[in-house]
């Protein structure tokens, strides 16, 4: 039942993507501009080192996920789609999950477009390590996905929302933020040492954020 | 301004004197770092009050969540609000305490990057809880955030340590051992900061009641003013 | 002393920081009494109104 529920819930969010959402779009063309212009500012940037490459590809991430994360519920608030999903006999934690999940799969993709962009326009090296980068993206995505649509809602009835968004998803994330630096950096140069602490520090940062909404998000969606 | 605030405002003054004659004069210099010791002093303890505070915070953000009272709410925001302001004194003194023993305005130590921060966080927290309509949801929602924002504060502590160990370490803080003048002393301007701390806190939470209460007035006074232009209506037909 | 100046100058910051906040509370207080005023000028104009049908 619950199950069921879940998919029912992320294949509504992805169909509503699919059918001109623009959020993968949007995502990525901002990714890959701040790339240019990050290129720009740096005089062309050639020759970073991985830890200036691995900043720089985690910041533009952040930087152009939270925007969008911004924009991703005000079509279905029009729709009237909230409310609906708000009515269904579920733990609302549920649709927190399947929230999650959906925008994870829609960043994941614009994120392949801006990994592309990383690559091409700031000459960054290719990771010696393809598979633990692969993963290092995609539990980089998860986290940042799950505390931004978490923090989309909780300021989705502010004024300021727009800019409240990557206001508040900055500071909460930087062990997140540190911690994939780090691993990147790893991914990229496997010779530095320290992996161990980092996946600790990204695996614990998961697990928090995980649990929190389960606790948090029955208050939270109180109409 | 009634007597017992007079007294109040006496009071803080001469403990005021009081912290600044042991900071300044009465404590020993340190052997290292000479009179520039002195600050911290007033350094530790607003970084004291400002933890404090924000425990302060979540505290009743949590009690609000259970108990639905808005006084909660308005004390966790008064508290916020005042650990900003400490947040703030601790940056500028550190800062001004780092440039003649460091010789820089700045450094990535791990304590003063979490403290930074969490200067963001809260002043999210503040920009959040002023920006949303209707009582009860802004409290529900600040709370919230005011609850994550305080979990996340070890996670961002270990993890700048961490990242700060594996770097190159610039500046070595060896503990200095501190003589019981010294402590004192910094337990004398904690408890000065303490009082001045309950104070605000005090006037703050008036402050956010009388406001919650105009809005309401305003909103009956709407009512009423709706009610009578209805009636007059009525009257003329 | 030595630096006693650049000190007194330091903690300054922390007291004159709070008296700033201090006045920032009387002025919000000074903005709440304003709005009091307002509130009860336009309480007795309704009553007027009332009043006079």
């Amino acid at each position: 039942m619950a199950w069921s529920m879940f998919w029912t819930l992320v294949w509504k969010e992805l169909r509503t993507e699919l059918r001109g959402g623009r959020l993968v779009a949007s995502t990525l063309a901002l990714g890959v501009l701040l790339f240019l212009v990050v290129g720009i500012a740096l005089n062309g940037a050639s020759n970073l080192t991985a830890d200036w490459s691995a900043g720089l590809f985690w910041m533009v991430v952040f930087f152009a996920t939270s925007i969008g994360m911004t924009r991703a519920d005000v079509k279905e608030q029009e729709l009237g789609g909230s409310l609906g999903s708000l009515l269904a006999p579920i733990d609302r934690s549920l649709i927190f999950y399947a929230k999650w999940f959906s925008t994870f799969i829609i960043v994941l993709v614009s994120e392949v477009g801006m990994l592309i962009a990383f690559l091409v326009i700031l000459n960054a090296p290719v990771p010696q390590n393809p598979l633990h980068f692969a993963l290092v993206v995609m539990g980089g995505t998860l986290g940042l996905t799950g505390i931004g649509s978490f923090l989309a809602q909780l300021a989705g009835s502010s004024s300021l929302r727009d800019i409240l968004v990557p206001l508040l998803l900055f500071p909460t994330t930087i062990p997140l933020f540190i911690a994939l630096i780090r691993l990147t950096v790893i991914s990229m140069v496997p010779t530095v040492s320290g992996a161990h602490i980092w996946v600790e520090v990204l695996v614990g940062y998961l697990v928090l954020f995980a649990v929190m909404p389960f606790l948090l998000y029955e208050t939270m969606m109180e109409v | 301004m009634g007597k017992s605030s007079w007294f109040g405002v006496i009071a803080v003054a001469v403990l005021g004197f009081l912290c600044q004659y042991f900071a300044l004069i009465w404590s020993p210099p340190e052997k290292t770092m000479g009179n520039l010791v002195r600050i911290m002093y007033f350094h530790v303890g607003s970084a004291w009050i400002a933890f404090l505070a924000f425990f302060v915070t979540a505290l009743f953000a949590v009690i609000y969540l259970i108990r639905r009272n808005l006084l909660f709410d308005r004390i966790a925001v008064a508290s916020a609000e005042i650990g900003v302001v400490f947040t703030s004194f601790t940056l500028i003194t550190g800062s001004l305490w780092a440039k003649p023993i460091w010789n820089t305005w700045w450094t990535w130590d791990p304590r003063l990057t979490t403290t930074l921060i969490l200067w963001f966080l809260y002043v999210g927290y503040l920009l959040l809880r002023g920006t949303i309509e209707g009582l009860e949801r802004r409290a529900r929602i600040s709370g919230i955030f005011g609850i994550v924002a305080f979990a996340d504060v070890p996670v961002i502590h270990f993890a700048v340590e961490w990242w700060r160990s594996i770097h190159p370490q610039v500046i070595d803080e060896t503990g200095f051992n501190m003589p019981g003048t010294m402590i004192f002393t910094l337990m004398f301007a904690f408890a000065v900061f303490f009082v001045i701390y309950l104070l605000l806190l005090v006037l703050r939470t008036r402050q956010e009641t009388q406001k919650q209460r105009m809005f309401l007035i305003r909103q009956g006074l709407q009512e009423l003013r709706a009610k009578a232009f209805d009636d007059s209506v009525r009257g003329e037909s | 002393m030595q630096q006693l100046g650049y000190l007194w100058g330091v903690t300054a910051v922390v007291w004159l920081g709070t008296a700033l906040y201090i006045v920032s509370l009387m002025r919000r207080q000074h903005k709440l009494q304003q709005e009091l005023q307002q509130v009860e000028k336009s309480l007795s104009d309704l009553r007027h109104q009332t009043g006079r049908e």
